[in-house]
């Protein structure tokens, strides 16, 4: 028999465990892109860099340049962090490269 | 006696000390999902959560000498991204949002009366509830997805943790309690520290 605190624990762990922001469809990343385009000054660095996924074997050298297209870029790898230490990097070695070619939204 | 990643937490932290990448790893498998749905509930936002669950992974190998293994490693870890998620916010010209309203007395009506949808529907109860739910024994954790997300029965959830049906009612009796344990404090430390 349900009691009131089992109807209550599943609703607030289904609750907990829903995603409900769907993924971006093409016109909303096409229309996000935009916006962010439009903001940006000519002589400002490009706004946002994206990588949605790394391929695997790459040199360290090889990844710098992929994380790198511009020193001021800010950078989101999508696919996440973990991936630089699947490439085979130290956690630190990993840290390092993320901080230091990462531009932070304060700035 | 529980078994699964919360025994072994210290021994994580000391493996990530030692900048082992296979300890690397493990957080980010481990923690990476519900990390980004903690952040997801302090945020409201998918974007903002994907960047608060890579600075907190991050900040978590940075200071990992500091986690003494007296928490649970993932309310560790939610206290690292409750200030990022504020950072992000704020880098984002938006307000923390208003979460204030999972006290002690949210956790108490879970025993006694059905809660409002608007109750269960708040980012502040969500989150807490998956600080408190990764906060748990592996055994635990399981036992309650199943039964109450997944809708399995006792006897399926006994042969999932290859136990006796006694001994699964058994682990549900006692991860609904720790669930309930870490609810409240939950409640208690966040009335103690906004009063």
């Amino acid at each position: 028999m349900s009691t009131v605190l089992d109807e209550n624990l599943g609703r607030v762990l289904k609750s907990a465990l829903a995603l409900e922001a769907p993924p971006l469809r093409d016109e909303q990343m096409r229309q996000i892109l935009q916006q962010a385009a439009a903001r940006r000054r000519p002589a400002d660095p490009f706004p946002l860099w994206v990588i949605a996924a790394l391929a695997a074997g790459l040199s360290a050298f090889t990844l710098v340049a992929w994380l790198l297209p511009h020193p001021l870029a800010a950078l989101k790898i999508a696919a996440g962090i973990a991936l630089l230490a699947n490439l085979g990097l130290s956690p630190l070695a990993a840290l390092v490269i993320v901080r230091n070619r990462r531009w932070s939204y304060a700035n | 006696m529980p078994t699964g990643l919360f025994s072994t937490e210290p021994e994580l932290a000391g493996r990530l000390a030692q900048g082992d990448p296979a300890a690397w790893k493990e957080l980010c498998e481990t923690y990476g999902r519900p990390l980004y749905l903690y952040a997801y509930h302090r945020t409201g936002d998918a974007s903002a959560a994907e960047d608060v669950r890579q600075e907190t992974l991050l900040a978590a190998v940075e200071s990992i000498a500091g986690y003494r293994g007296e928490a649970p490693l993932f309310a560790w870890l939610c206290g690292i991204a409750r200030r990022k998620a504020a950072d992000e916010l704020g880098h984002r010209g938006r307000q923390d949002l208003p979460l204030e309203t999972a006290d002690q007395e949210t956790w108490q009506q879970l025993e006694r009366q059905p809660l409002p949808d608007e109750l269960v529907e708040r980012a502040e109860t969500r989150a807490a509830v998956v600080e408190a739910l990764w906060s748990l024994p592996e055994d635990y954790r399981e036992a309650l997805l199943a039964r109450y997300v997944r809708g399995e029965s006792v006897t399926e959830i006994a042969a999932r943790l290859g136990r006796s049906y006694k001994a699964a009612e058994s682990v549900l009796s006692r991860a609904r309690e720790a669930l309930l344990r870490n609810l409240k404090k939950e409640g208690s430390c966040r009335e103690h520290s906004s009063g």
